[in-house]
């Protein structure tokens, strides 16, 4: 597995990594392409069916009571009264 | 009488009958938590429990309709949402989350009268099978220290165990229900697909997760999951039928029943102690009346791979909302929302969680990998319904063997992951124990939506077979 692969999929991950770090993950990205392999090998003339006519009928759409602004900003590290605190992005 | 080793239908009874008071059972519970705090499967006791417990008891004492759950007293895995509670999935990311809501399954069993005493710990999201990749550290096994407690619903088990509660609730993407309920000799089940609601459970691998009853015998499983199942708006998956039944056939012998066992995995077993305990069962089935006709599933051999390609790629996709600005911590010091994301994911996240959304976003990377492998577990679903016409149920090892070492990695993915790809129920019941007093479990399988089936044969194995718990 190349190095460049293992951080391609760091990006994507949102997640850094040290130069060492990502070689640690060699083996099981490799490992990962064996699988790939392996099932690419079956012969299947099937589809993936999802039996949709049994899963629960969808809500009506129309507008309920939801969260207040209070609850869903509950949680957020960096917060005003009414939105979430990013950086500013343009000055 | 020992209030916390009462089971859920004989404390339901016997609270409704007057003959202990809900304080008196969650003051049971929480000494027997501060007795085995050593063993770390209970992560939080919720400050108000003692409230509920005074809440319910007025509630009898002025002669209102009790519920089939009161008297008794529930944990749940640290992935499921309680209102204005912690919940962490054992991550640092959501070290700090506090819910504005409950999870269906919790508001299902408070409307039956259940008091949610705490929270237990597990594998950080639900990712690892030994307990081990916790925020609070790793969980003790229940029996021994010096072996695994299984994971990653690693808590709920050795809570159950230990009598901690009347029963806990763990979730199973790939066995994580039934590993460490047969390490730590408990029973419990992964429903069919869409049985239970996941409105209100963090996400994983959405195509395999099911939440499901930890409990001390499988007809107490049997009675909760007929109150957490049914159809959930909140949860598209969940399959449209109200209510279920999955007891009717308790008490029914085995006699000409059809027991199926799986080539493949029989010849997987290499441990003798463990081939002999599961051939003495298929045994004594058979000296019973029940008929065992072996079986091949084919490509069974494909399932962990099957698994590993859309649980990983499902996780990379879920976990993608953990941004480190709406609900998570976040870095420090960072310059821009680019910034924020990448620096608070890496810092908030454990190695095997940035593994696992690493290796799916390459599966995702890659061209219908994905798809194919969604299509393979659909041939494998259908050669399992095929060789399953005229079948009652599967039989084969919850793991081959005892529960490992602490320090062991045994690599018995299939057996975990096999009813999930599947999308099948299955219960794991402990039914020996070996030379050194460790529980072996036994794995009971159906095709979809056939869980009574399972309980009538697990009951009968716990009636008949000896008690080993």
């Amino acid at each position: 597995m190349k190095l460049d692969e293992i951080k391609m999929s760091a990006d994507l991950s949102k997640l850094e990594f040290s130069e060492e770090e990502l070689l640690g993950f060699a083996s099981e990205f490799d490992e990962i392409d064996e699988v790939i392999k392996r099932v690419e090998g079956v012969s299947c003339d099937v589809e993936y069916k999802i039996p949709v006519k049994e899963y629960a009928d969808l809500k009506e759409d129309v507008v309920e009571p939801s969260y207040s602004r209070e609850e869903i900003l509950k949680n957020a590290p960096r917060k005003d009264s009414i939105s979430f605190i990013l950086p500013k992005v343009v000055e | 009488m020992e209030l916390n080793k009462l089971g859920v239908i004989e404390a339901n009874k016997k609270y409704i009958d007057g003959e202990f008071s809900a304080v008196e059972m969650v003051n049971a519970c929480i000494e027997s938590i501060k007795e085995h705090a050593d063993k770390n499967a209970v992560i939080e006791v919720f400050d108000d429990a003692i409230c509920c417990a005074e809440k319910l008891d007025a509630k009898r004492e002025a002669k209102e309709k009790l519920g089939k759950l009161a008297g008794t007293v529930v944990l749940v895995k640290d992935n499921i949402l309680v209102k204005g509670k912690k919940a962490t999935a054992s991550s640092n990311f959501l070290k700090n989350f506090e819910s504005i809501y409950s999870a269906t399954v919790v508001n299902k069993m408070l409307s039956e009268d259940a008091i949610i005493l705490g929270r237990t710990n597990m594998d950080e999201f639900a990712m690892g099978s030994d307990g081990s990749s916790s925020i609070y550290g790793k969980t003790k096994n229940a029996i021994d220290d010096n072996y695994s407690a299984g994971g990653s619903s690693s808590g709920s088990a050795v809570a159950v165990k230990l009598n901690d509660c009347t029963f806990a609730l763990g979730t199973d993407t790939g066995g994580s229900i039934r590993f460490p309920a047969s390490y730590n000799g408990v029973c419990g089940v992964k429903p069919t697909y869409g049985t239970v609601s996941r409105n209100g459970v963090y996400a994983y691998a959405s195509s395999f997760n099911q939440v499901g009853p930890i409990t001390k015998n499988a007809k107490d499983s049997a009675y909760v999951l007929e109150i957490i199942a049914g159809v959930d708006q909140m949860d598209m998956t969940t399959l449209n039928y109200q209510a279920y039944d999955f007891s009717s056939l308790i008490g029914e012998d085995v006699s000409g029943k059809v027991y199926a066992v799986e080539k493949n995995i029989s010849s997987l077993i290499k441990d003798k102690e463990c081939e002999s305990y599961f051939n003495a069962l298929v045994d004594f089935i058979k000296a019973k009346g029940g008929v065992i006709k072996e079986i091949e599933i084919d490509n069974i051999l494909r399932v962990g791979d099957v698994y590993k390609l859309v649980a990983y790629a499902e996780a990379s996709s879920n976990l993608s909302r953990y941004d480190g600005l709406k609900y998570t911590t976040q870095a420090q010091d960072c310059l821009s929302a680019q910034e924020i994301y990448v620096k608070s994911r890496s810092q908030g996240f454990g190695k095997e969680v940035k593994k696992r959304i690493m290796l799916g976003n390459y599966i995702l990377s890659k061209k219908e990998v994905y798809a194919k492998a969604k299509n393979l577990q659909q041939l494998i679903i259908n050669s399992y319904n095929e060789k399953m016409q005229g079948v009652d149920c599967l039989l084969l090892p919850t793991s081959f063997g005892v529960a490992p070492k602490a320090s062991e990695n045994r690599q018995e993915c299939i057996l975990g992951v096999l009813a999930n790809v599947l999308r099948a129920p299955s219960i794991s019941i402990p039914y020996a124990k070996n030379k050194e007093g460790l529980p072996l479990g036994v794995q009971i399988m159906a095709k979809e939506l056939d869980e009574k089936k399972i309980y009538q044969l697990a009951v009968s194995i716990e009636k008949n077979y000896g008690e080993v718990r």
